[in-house]
């Protein structure tokens, strides 16, 4: 296997020679883009490789998915990948990556810059340099239903304010209701509410209307008394005045969108992408939907959070020359335009809001440039990713009313705290002794496995075993042993690459998680889907294996059947269900309706976590079933014609036969489903990702070195590994003295 | 009468699992004839006007018949690797004497108790600096390694069940070790290795992050990557992503049908019967 | 062909000590059983041989040449297991042909080879079964085959008959015998069937516990057992056994007196001593006579061609045989006679006492 490595590589170094003499290739990475925008990016491409023959582009398409990109890039430039010249990043990770150095620095004159839209160089400027190139831009917009509006005598300010936003709904909701009982208008105001990103941009909007902020000049100020106040505001929103319903924490983008187009909504906040919806003549809401900036207070200003993509070029690039030349084409005013013209997307450039032809194929950025031109980025700092996590967690508390406005921003207030100022660390090096620790273990073991007992069967075994041993030791043990050295640290995902940096934290990450209540919460969340899913996979399984153990016409093609689940990819399964529990036109409530029940709002804590459980035991009852099913064609039919012989019931066959026999095999599916259920993710991770109720040990981790901390998140796996490990012991003993007595 | 209706509850029973475990599946089946429109709105729950887009834009969009192929390639190459190594190694659990048995046992099974999550990092180093980034191997070692305890596991305990004294007859006739494992074990644990290769198989199948992250074009993507392809920064693209599921579960269920015999007597004792 | 010679051989499993010094030889051609009752070691010191366990001390010579450390391949043996051990997933021809297979063997040869030992064993009509086609004793048969297929060095044989009936069990015992009478090679066969044991061996070695009790020809081990265990243990119904004081000339158990061979005591130093009577060594005559013992009878049992009669001499139960017609009812008195020569004694650890 290593030897066809060998070729592998001396092929690709083959091919890569051949290259050397050929225009040098640049591989600019972005979202994938699909149908008549691909096209016209790729003639993009095309007219520049025109213009400098001496360079070819490849695109490396991603997931259009932000956390799946993010993931992505930390894994390849944590890893230093070469193989990244220019890449289309986030707005906000772009402190992120330059505090790590990932990022080339950009030389733009004052007369350059004083083109993009201000906010815009703002959040691509860390530290005094330009470290990307804005490319286009996102911020959020207000769209209300004008027909409304309009039919119910309601003038349209220019700016709403949330007092005029409650009396349009006072007044509309009840008498549209009124006039027609099968109206779908429900909703004031609707937004992006579900446990992601997406959420602390609408929350960041709402919390500035009401004159609230964050974080100002480095400074927490979530929790000052006009902080607090806004916080108070916001709560009352949705618990008392209602204009915001609770469902909002079922939304993204998308579902918030489909909702206001479906007259469920006055109101939606949202980004200008919801425009083309618009325009679409399909949709046949020309005229119906007005767009304003988001709403505030009486006396405060609107606010618009900054979203948007940036071109920035690796600093681990091969060509940074060539790749940076590429991003100012990309970034020019002419390519620009064609963006603007083909793809619809929202210029950087303020003169592209004034451009006749960009106007004209989208009059819509008439009414964006005042939006963008107050547009206000997310706080501006390479931890960036860890204060988002916090106040998703902490709005969603507050969105379902599990704590107070006051809780939230004092516990927002002190966790961001935190992020700013870590404690200080002791530095008592413990890597280096547990390094020498390590490899005397190893190998005096070594050595004992050669020599202790027979030499001969030992040297045998050692050869069979080796090939297993060989990929064990790369792939899990150093893996396991490089965690555990991080773990001693304290390293940023920035330094991965950079050892010498690396700052000796002793047992401070381990410490740290025996007073860290998110772990404790995670924990029992983990613990709590492993007992009822696993039982309930057992009952099931258990019921599944008797039941087609006997046979029956079709039982084959029946057993096929029954595996199938377990066939879908956990991902792809995640999404179904997702989208089986979706509030509305998702088809659980709609059958629940169908039976005279209310629905459920399935992202409530309580449901959400029925709802995994019912992915997560649907998924993976099949290979439990297989298990014990291959255990009862275990037990002799003799014993089953003896109990009838004997007069037993087939309960009591069940109960005093078959279940003591079924044993062996239950310990073995249970220590098997019991080790994948502890590090459950792909259903999590695809159903609810980060939300609080549903967090488990996993995706804590995946948070963790999603936000950079990679010693803490090392720390947390290695207590995880710690804590599966204990209890498959306790499975194994059992399983070693059933193997014994039945000898 | 008793008889009759105990085979009635009997058959409600298997229906009712039946529908347990396909009814969900069978959503997808029928989302994906759903035109656009359609999609997102129950009622109606069966399509009004059918339409094979989606399955056309599943192709036509990106190259799913190469993520098809890169899915069958890394998912076989993994399972046969696998299982030789596997096979070589569940031998010398199974039948050689040696002190350190259990903690080798221990070392494979706790491969399946550090949290998969933590090792993309250091896995990722270790791939880019071997130079098989985006090659299938990048794939086919992890998934391999991942997929040893139950290898070995069910390999071992399959081996333990053939008689000891048929290797001794070999041993005294001639055989080396080697050759025991190949022309005594291997042909006798045939149902073994085709239920462990189906687990293999379908967890390679279905494993998405390594995929994620360690490839980057669609010469080496996996299905599970290939499909979140289809959506957009906001977009979900139900249509696309149920047309992909169908089409991805047809090949294994197929596989299904043809092997589930062989899964459950692959883990059966006694399987050697003379 | 070959001679074995087992030194000073010990075996340990861990603390456990399996076996403790045996030291036999085994002569070219000989037909040796080894015989125990389970758990003696028998099985264990016939796998020494083969290879298949490694001895923890002693040497183990084929001929002159030390095999300890050979593997069993090298040591050119053949072996049949209790179970058969046929490959399951080979017909009859490819299980004969396995080891000439193993050993690269021209295909031609291989075929000329098994068709002539499938002859031997009338097995040319069965070899494209399966051994899961076959009746026990065709695939006893089988395995025979696949021994005798190569003219290995030794033939060992691992209670190859325990698993068939006992009509099958003596045909296959005097067909084993004429296969070692036509190939005049070394065999050695371990079993707890003394029957087995006598009717076959050139010479027997008797385990227990670890230990090689006596290793003779099957005559002297029952005329001249080595000690107590081999006594009881060969011979069906199994001496008769006393512990007396010596008195004299005789030896008395709770009054009554046994004659011994004068020579036995005269040598003699301990205080008691056990001493043994086979069944059929006993005359049942109708008045008592001098030295004869005076018995109680218990029980009564035909056995078809002569009776057993379970009495009670000096207040220990013994069996004595009768004719057929020998009737004889519960707690009638009868007398009995005996040759003090056919008088077993032992010492008090169980010896044999040997007069000279």
């Amino acid at each position: 296997m290593y030897k066809l490595i060998q070729i592998l590589c001396f092929a690709l170094c083959l091919v890569a020679s051949v290259h050397a003499q050929e225009p040098v290739e640049i591989i600019f990475s972005q979202g994938k883009t699909l149908g008549a925008q691909r096209e016209a990016l790729f003639q993009l491409f095309k007219d520049f490789e025109k213009e400098n023959p001496n360079i070819r582009v490849s695109v490396r398409e991603l997931p259009n998915a932000t956390d799946k990109q993010h993931q992505y890039y930390l894994t390849s430039l944590g890893g230093g990948a070469r193989d990244i010249d220019l890449m289309v990043i986030d707005v906000i990770w772009v402190s992120e990556f330059a505090h790590a150095n990932w990022l080339a620095p950009f030389h733009l004159t004052k007369e350059e810059k004083s083109k993009f839209l201000p906010a815009t160089i703002k959040s691509c400027t860390y530290k005094d340099k330009m470290v990307a190139l804005p490319w286009y831009i996102d911020a959020g917009l207000m769209y209300y239903r004008a027909d409304l509006l309009k039919k119910y005598d309601i003038p349209i300010p220019k700016t709403w304010t949330w007092q005029q936003m409650q009396q349009a709904y006072e007044k509309i909701v009840p008498e549209e209701k009124k006039a027609n009982p099968n109206s779908p208008l429900e909703y004031g105001f609707i937004c992006q509410g579900r446990h992601y990103e997406g959420l602390v941009c609408a929350f960041l909007e709402i919390l500035r209307g009401c004159g609230g902020e964050v974080v100002r000049d480095g400074k927490v100020v979530i929790n000052d008394e006009k902080g607090l106040a806004a916080l108070q505001k916001i709560h009352d929103l949705i618990h008392k005045q209602k204009i915001i319903p609770t469902v909002i924490n079922n939304f993204d983008e998308e579902e918030s969108r489909m909702r206001f187009l479906n007259g469920k909504s006055l109101f939606l906040r949202n980004w200008p992408y919801v425009w083309s919806f618009v325009e679409n003549p399909n949709f046949n809401l020309k005229g119906k939907i007005g767009v304003s900036p988001s709403p505030h207070l009486v006396n405060e200003k609107p606010s618009a959070t900054l979203g948007g993509w940036q071109l920035a070029v690796s600093s681990y690039s091969r060509y940074p020359k060539e790749a940076a030349k590429l991003a100012r084409f990309l970034a020019s005013a002419r390519a620009q335009k064609q963006l603007a013209l083909y793809l619809s997307r929202n210029p950087t450039l303020l003169g592209l809001y004034n451009d006749k032809d960009v106007l004209q194929k989208n009059p819509f950025f008439r009414s964006l440039k005042p939006v963008f031109l107050q547009a206000e980025p997310r706080p501006v700092t390479h931890l960036y990713p860890q204060i988002s996590h916090v106040l998703q967690r902490e709005i969603s508390l507050l969105i379902t009313n599990q704590k107070t406005p006051q809780q939230v921003a004092n516990d927002a207030a002190q966790e961001i705290d935190a992020i700013f100022h870590p404690k200080a660390k002791s530095t008592q090096d413990f890597a280096i002794p547990v390094f020498y620790t390590m490899a005397g273990l190893f190998s005096f073991i070594l050595l004992l496995m050669v020599f202790k007992g027979s030499f001969k069967e030992n040297i045998t075994a050692l050869t069979y075993l080796a090939p297993a041993m060989i990929i064990i030791f790369f792939v899990a043990i150093l893996p396991l042993l490089y965690a555990l050295f991080l773990s001693f640290y304290q390293v940023e995902i920035a330094n991965i690459m950079h050892p010498q940096r690396w700052m000796a934290s002793g047992l401070d990450n381990f410490a740290r998680i025996f007073s860290d209540p998110h772990f404790t919460h995670a924990l029992i969340n983990t613990l709590a889907i492993t007992i009822v899913a696993v039982t309930l996979q057992l009952i099931l399984g258990i019921i599944i294996a008797v039941t087609l153990s006997r046979s029956f016409l079709g039982r084959g093609p029946i057993r096929a059947l029954i595996l199938l689940p377990w066939i879908l990819p956990t991902i792809v399964a995640g999404k179904m269900w997702l989208w089986i529990f979706a509030t509305e036109g998702g088809i659980a409530n709609y059958f629940l309706m169908s039976l005279g029940w209310d629905k459920i709002n399935w992202i409530d804590p309580g449901p959400a976590f029925v709802s995994i459980i019912i992915a997560e035991v649907w998924k993976t009852t099949p290979f439990m079933a297989i298990l014990l099913l291959a255990g009862l064609t275990n037990i002799s039919k003799d014993l089953y014609k003896s109990a009838k012989v004997d007069g037993a019931s087939s309960w009591y066959t069940f109960v005093h036969i078959t279940l003591p026999l079924l044993r062996p095999a239950i310990l073995l599916a249970l220590l098997f489903r019991t080790m994948d259920s502890l590090r459950i993710f792909d259903v999590v991770y695809a159903m609810t990702a980060y939300a609080e109720s549903t967090k488990t040990l996993s995706i804590y981790i995946h948070e963790k070195i999603g936000a950079g901390d990679l010693s803490y998140a090392s720390a947390l796996s290695l207590v995880t590994f710690a804590i599966i490990f204990a209890i498959s012991l306790v499975y194994l003993s059992l399983l070693g003295k059933k193997m014994e007595s039945s000898q | 009468m008793k008889k009759i209706l105990s085979k009635m509850s009997f058959y409600a029973l298997i229906s009712v699992l039946i529908i347990y475990t396909i009814a969900p599946f069978l959503w997808l089946v029928i989302s994906s004839f759903k035109p656009q429109q359609e999609l997102l709105s129950v009622p109606p729950l069966l399509p009004v006007n059918p339409t094979l887009d989606n399955y056309r834009s599943v192709f036509e969009l990106l190259p799913f018949g190469q993520f098809l192929l890169n899915s069958a390639i890394v998912a076989t190459v993994t399972t046969t690797l696998c299982l030789v190594i596997g096979a070589l190694g569940a031998y010398a659990l199974a039948r050689l004497n040696f002190w350190w048995k259990s903690l080798a046992l221990m070392s494979v099974l706790s491969i399946s108790m550090f949290p998969q999550i933590a090792t993309v990092t250091p896995l990722f180093v270790m791939i880019r600096k071997s130079g098989i980034f985006n090659t299938y191997w990048a794939l086919i070692i992890p998934y391999a390694t991942f997929a040893l305890p139950l290898t070995l596991w069910i390999l071992t305990s399959f081996f333990q069940k053939i008689p000891q004294e048929l290797e001794r007859a070999a041993l005294i006739d001639g055989l080396s070790r080697f050759e025991i494992l190949r022309k005594i074990y291997i042909p006798l644990a045939g149902p073994a290795l085709a239920t462990t290769g189906i687990m293999v198989f379908i967890a390679c199948w279905n494993e998405f992050l390594f995929a994620l992250c360690f490839t980057s074009s669609e010469l080496a993507r996996t299905v599970p990557v290939g499909i979140t392809l289809y959506e957009g920064q906001y977009h979900q693209p139900w249509g696309e992503v149920s047309a992909a599921s169908v089409l991805v579960s047809i090949p294994l269920v197929c596989l299904m049908f043809f092997f589930q015999r062989r899964i459950l007597s692959g883990l059966t004792a006694g399987a050697v019967k003379q | 062909m070959a001679s074995v010679t087992l030194q000073n051989i010990h075996k340990k499993f861990g603390k456990t000590v399996v076996i403790e010094e045996i030291n036999l030889t085994i002569n070219d051609g000989e037909f040796v059983t080894f015989l125990g009752p389970s758990g003696c070691g028998k099985s264990t010191t016939l796998n020494m041989i083969a290879g298949l366990e490694t001895c923890t001390s002693g040497k183990i010579l084929f001929n002159s040449e030390d095999v300890t450390r050979a593997s069993p391949s090298e040591r050119d043996i053949a072996m049949v297991f209790q179970s058969y051990a046929l490959y399951p997933h080979l017909n009859v021809f490819d299980n004969i042909a396995f080891p000439l297979a193993a050993r690269k063997i021209e295909k031609e040869q291989i075929k000329q080879q098994v068709e002539k030992a499938a002859k031997r064993l009338e097995l040319s009509q069965l070899l494209h079964r399966f051994p899961r086609e076959l009746s026990g004793g065709q695939r006893q048969r089988v395995a025979l085959g696949r021994a005798i297929v190569r003219t290995p060095k030794v033939f060992l044989f691992d209670e190859p008959l325990s698993n068939l009936d006992v009509a099958l069990k003596v045909h296959m015992r005097s067909e084993i015998k004429t296969l070692h009478q036509d190939l005049q090679s070394t065999m050695i066969y371990v079993t707890h069937d003394q029957e087995e044991a006598m009717s076959l061996s050139d010479r027997i070695a008797i385990f227990n516990g670890g230990k090689l009790q006596q290793f003779a020809s099957p005559d002297e081990v029952y005329q001249k057992p080595a000690n107590l265990f081999v006594a009881t243990f060969i011979g069906s119904p199994p001496m008769n056994l006393w512990q007396g004081e010596i008195n004299g000339g005789s030896i008395n158990v709770e009054g009554t007196n046994f004659m011994l061979p004068q020579q036995t005591l005269e040598n003699y130093t301990q205080k008691t001593m056990t001493i043994g009577i086979r069944p059929h060594q006993f005359e049942i005559i109708t008045k008592a006579k001098e030295n004869s013992l005076k018995a109680k009878v218990v029980t009564n049992q035909l056995m078809g061609e002569c009776r057993y009669l379970d009495v009670e001499i000096a207040n220990k139960r013994c069996m004595v045989k009768a004719t057929a017609d020998f009737t004889a009812k519960r707690g009638e008195s009868i007398h009995l006679d005996y040759t003090n020569t056919n008088v077993h004694c032992f010492d008090e650890n169980g010896n044999r006492n040997e007069y000279k």
